[in-house]
């Protein structure tokens, strides 16, 4: 029981990491939840027809299908999370444009509302159908039905509890920095999920480049505990990184940090 | 016109890459049985592709993980699932089973050819 609970909660770190950032830095915008709520569903529902469709070829065939679509799925979330970002930047100015009349709420646009759905959406749909798989596979074996229920309850609400935390932490101690500190850390997400593609595609051989691996920290900080995978999460740490990864986590920053310096001279120059 | 020589380049180029994938490719078959690889230490040369064929005996739900070899895939219970390796230049790379990790671990250890 106690074993189901802790691989659930590693499961849910993630979602619950994306989504109380995303909910903390869309608080201002009207309507936000209810398009985090839309987003969540869609996951779900995307998320249980994957793990069926899993199901249902139990042998994969060829090489290199299920790498390829694992890193597009993980390239995708990494481009919408950086659009986002500079989404955001773009309201950070309406919100400084309009400082008068600060407690109305913004409106988004409708690119926007479908930017905050896909992002929830692409992050429960890559999570959930590993937590679907896991407790089907659970459910079938021979634990007890009453064990298993309870490991997943406690997996899932310890996992929930860490999504609070990270949300009201982040609005209670972040204040006015809030928007700073939440597109650092989107930044370093999307860069973090680049890497990870890159380390399939070199992995695999998809990608013949640059894939030796440059040094090791795994003394330091191991992938494998609880530690090394939320570092992995939050800033894309590898304790052995190749060439390719640190070439797609700098173009990931490097991209993002150019369409925002983009973005915002063009609203100046809009305002000016 | 135009397009017709795009049609048959892409062609040829796919027959290239096939080609190249059927070349110098190594069969790994990797066994879970009672949460525990077999064989758990898998010994492997440099410069050829693998192909781990990972075949979960087990009626429970596996993941095969390894964050040296920087992949990880589901493996239903009484499934197979097959990872494609590039090939690895020579030292130990860990992998291990994800939900059940206190039992299920293993190592391939590349060396070079004398």
């Amino acid at each position: 029981m106690f074993k189901i609970a802790i691989i659930i909660f590693r499961e849910c770190l993630e979602i619950a990491l994306l989504i109380g950032v995303i909910l903390a830095s869309t608080r201002q915008i009207k309507d936000s939840r209810i398009y985090v709520i839309a987003g969540s569903m869609i996951g779900a529902v995307l998320a249980a027809l994957f793990a069926f469709f899993v199901r249902a070829i139990t042998q994969s065939y060829g090489t290199y299908g299920d790498e390829i679509f694992d890193s597009c799925v993980i390239i995708i979330t990494s481009i919408i999370i950086s659009w986002t970002v500079v989404w955001m930047q773009g309201y950070t100015q309406k919100i400084k444009n309009n400082l008068g009349k600060l407690s109305e709420r913004i409106t988004a646009g409708n690119a926007s509302k479908t930017l905050l759905i896909a992002i929830v959406a692409s992050t429960i749909l890559r999570e959930g159908a590993e937590i679907i798989l896991l407790i089907y596979g659970v459910s079938s074996s021979a634990l007890p039905a009453s064990e298993y229920i309870i490991g997943v309850f406690a997996g899932g609400i310890t996992g929930f509890t860490v999504g609070v935390i990270i949300y009201t932490g982040l609005i209670r101690l972040s204040g006015k920095y809030i928007f700073r500190i939440t597109t650092t850390l989107l930044i370093f997400i999307a860069a973090a999920l680049a890497s990870e593609a890159a380390g399939i595609l070199t992995s695999s051989g998809v990608i013949e480049y640059y894939n030796e691996s440059l040094w090791d920290t795994s003394w330091l900080v191991d992938n494998n505990t609880i530690f090394g995978k939320l570092l992995h999460i939050t800033t894309g740490y590898d304790s052995k990184p190749n060439g390719m990864q640190i070439i797609f986590y700098f173009s990931s920053i490097i991209f993002t940090l150019t369409m925002i310096k983009i973005r915002t001279t063009l609203s100046n120059k809009r305002h000016a | 016109m135009k397009s017709r020589y795009l049609i048959f380049l892409v062609i040829f180029a796919i027959s290239i890459i096939k080609i190249a994938v059927a070349d110098d490719v190594i069969k790994v078959d990797l066994y879970i049985k009672d949460h525990k690889f077999v064989p758990d230490i898998v010994e492997l040369p440099t410069e050829k592709k693998i192909f781990l064929i990972v075949h979960n005996d087990d009626p429970t739900i596996e993941e095969f993980e390894s964050s040296d070899l920087k992949r990880e895939k589901i493996v239903l219970g009484n499934s197979t699932v097959n990872i494609a390796l590039a090939p690895l230049s020579p030292g130990e790379y860990r992998f291990f089973g994800d939900f059940h990790q206190e039992t299920a671990q293993g190592k391939i250890i590349v060396k070079k050819k004398e």
